[in-house]
């Protein structure tokens, strides 16, 4: 009997506080000046060492921000080894890449672009492409030095602060239309809350702003170490940060591994490794049908 | 030269000198006050946030949107750079910034263990549902009732020691060799 009432005590804990999804802001600060410049820098495949790849090669703003591959292709058809995550609302997240290793956007931006299997490009080489093209004139009426390595990734992270994407019919639900979304779909958000879900994907990305065990409880068989990648303690091993769930219906294929196409395995699967709880047909097609309601709208800026 | 001296011209130069020597030094003076309180206004913000990131690491048992530990972890880490890479070292002592230095070593070391404490946290919490079918799925089983009890009883001393009323490490373990066996 005490056990109950220490369960709905918790239960009640959870439930208060499981409104702690809050609605993408419609508008954030940003440079437009830079932004643009990061616009143009994001789409140019100069940005690779064979001119053959650009940011949203594997960004692809119009299919949720990655390219619905397993694994991106880099230059010379070079296949990497990381589900590409989406760049649509990155701005959000506590640390970027799978495995955390960037601390903002500018950080990440350096990355991929002398990744060897990736963009291969080397930033010294770059830089003078850049400076022998159009560029120069457009860095030097923004940055006083011109271009450098730290200002053309200060540009990019700039415009992917741009690539938020706001009113999506659960944040209109949130803001207080009641009809934003469906019966079935309020039923999906609640065992979203119960099943324990929220624990993890909480806040304006809902998730994005932790580390997480993949597997938690059944071994996942990861191929990937996660975080121990970066700090090579035993610790983070198959730590991953928690992915955002926004847009979540339009980045398949799911997991640092791209190993699911089909969201609702990919919600079978966390609720079973991760949580240690099955779920049924119908409470996963309540799930998935909420999280559908997670796709906002995105602006690029002109 | 005693009558250059004399001359108007050069004593409106010798007074522009002087006033302007003493403008520069005022503006000095006045350029050390602002900065100072901006470093103590920054000393203080990073005191508050470890005020609050200290107080996160007690609410154990709480659900925490960790959207506002991410705010103010990153703004922990934007104060204390932007500290670090002013002229706090020249304009008051090399002390100062070895201190903040030292502050900001261990601020890492602090994050590292929030970063933990997120995640077990967030895994603790989900826990509670996973306790709860498993306390259903024994009750409806077809154990005998003492081990059903010792079962109940042992989930009700793990949920005890979550919400921080009694953390009975002993009989906990006790419990579980009990149902091992």
């Amino acid at each position: 009997m005490f056990l109950k009432k220490i369960f709905l005590f918790n239960f009640f804990t959870l439930t208060l506080f499981a409104s702690s999804i809050e609605p993408i802001p419609v508008n954030l600060e940003y440079n437009y000046d830079k932004a643009i410049l990061g616009k143009k820098l994001f789409f140019d495949k100069r940005l690779s060492k064979d001119n053959s790849i650009s940011c949203a090669s594997c960004h692809d703003l119009t299919k949720g921000g990655d390219d619905g591959l397993k694994f991106s292709v880099g230059i010379d058809g070079k296949l990497g080894d990381i589900n590409a995550p989406t760049v649509l609302n990155s701005v959000f997240n506590f640390r970027q890449f799978w495995d955390g290793r960037a601390k903002d956007l500018a950080e990440q931006a350096k990355g991929p672009i002398e990744n060897p299997i990736e963009m291969g490009h080397d930033f010294s080489k770059l830089l003078k492409v850049l400076k022998a093209s159009s560029y120069e004139k457009s860095f030097k009426a923004i940055y006083e030095d011109g271009i450098t390595k730290e200002n053309l990734v200060d540009a990019i992270a700039e415009f992917e602060k741009t690539l938020i994407t706001p009113n999506s019919a659960f944040d209109k639900y949130l803001r207080g239309d009641e009809n934003a979304i469906s019966t079935f779909e309020k039923e999906g958000f609640e065992l979203f809350k119960n099943k324990g879900c929220i624990s993890c994907h909480n806040g304006v990305n809902i998730g994005g702003n932790l580390y997480s065990k993949f597997g938690m409880l059944i071994d996942v068989d990861s191929k990937n170490l996660g975080k121990y990648n970066v700090t090579k303690n035993e610790l983070d091993k198959y730590y991953f940060k928690v992915p955002t769930l926004r847009n979540i219906s339009l980045t398949a294929p799911y997991f640092h591994d791209g190993r699911y196409n089909d969201l609702k395995e990919a919600v079978k699967t966390m609720a079973l490794v991760q949580l240690g709880r099955p779920v049924t047909d119908l409470e996963i097609e309540k799930i998935v049908a909420f999280l559908k309601t997670l796709n906002g709208e995105l602006k690029i800026i002109e | 030269m005693k009558k250059l001296f004399k001359t108007f011209e050069m004593k409106l130069v010798l007074f522009t000198f002087f006033i302007g020597s003493l403008f520069i030094y005022l503006y000095h003076i006045e350029n050390s006050i602002k900065n100072y309180s901006l470093y103590k206004k920054g000393i203080n913000d990073l005191k508050f946030i470890n005020l609050y990131l200290d107080n996160f690491l007690e609410k154990q048992d709480k659900f925490v949107n960790f959207d506002e530990i991410v705010k103010n972890t990153k703004e922990f880490n934007r104060i204390i750079d932007d500290i670090l890479s002013s002229e706090i070292k020249t304009e008051f002592s090399h002390i100062v910034y070895i201190e903040l230095a030292e502050a900001h070593g261990l601020f890492s070391e602090k994050l590292e263990y929030i970063e933990r404490y997120k995640s077990l946290q967030a895994s603790n919490l989900s826990s509670i549902y996973f306790i709860y079918d498993l306390n259903q799925y024994f009750n409806k089983s077809k154990l005998s009732n003492e081990d059903k009890v010792l079962i109940n009883q042992t989930l009700f001393i793990l949920m005890q020691s979550f919400i921080n009323i009694n953390d009975n490490k002993k009989l906990l373990a006790k419990n579980l060799e009990g149902i091992h066996k």
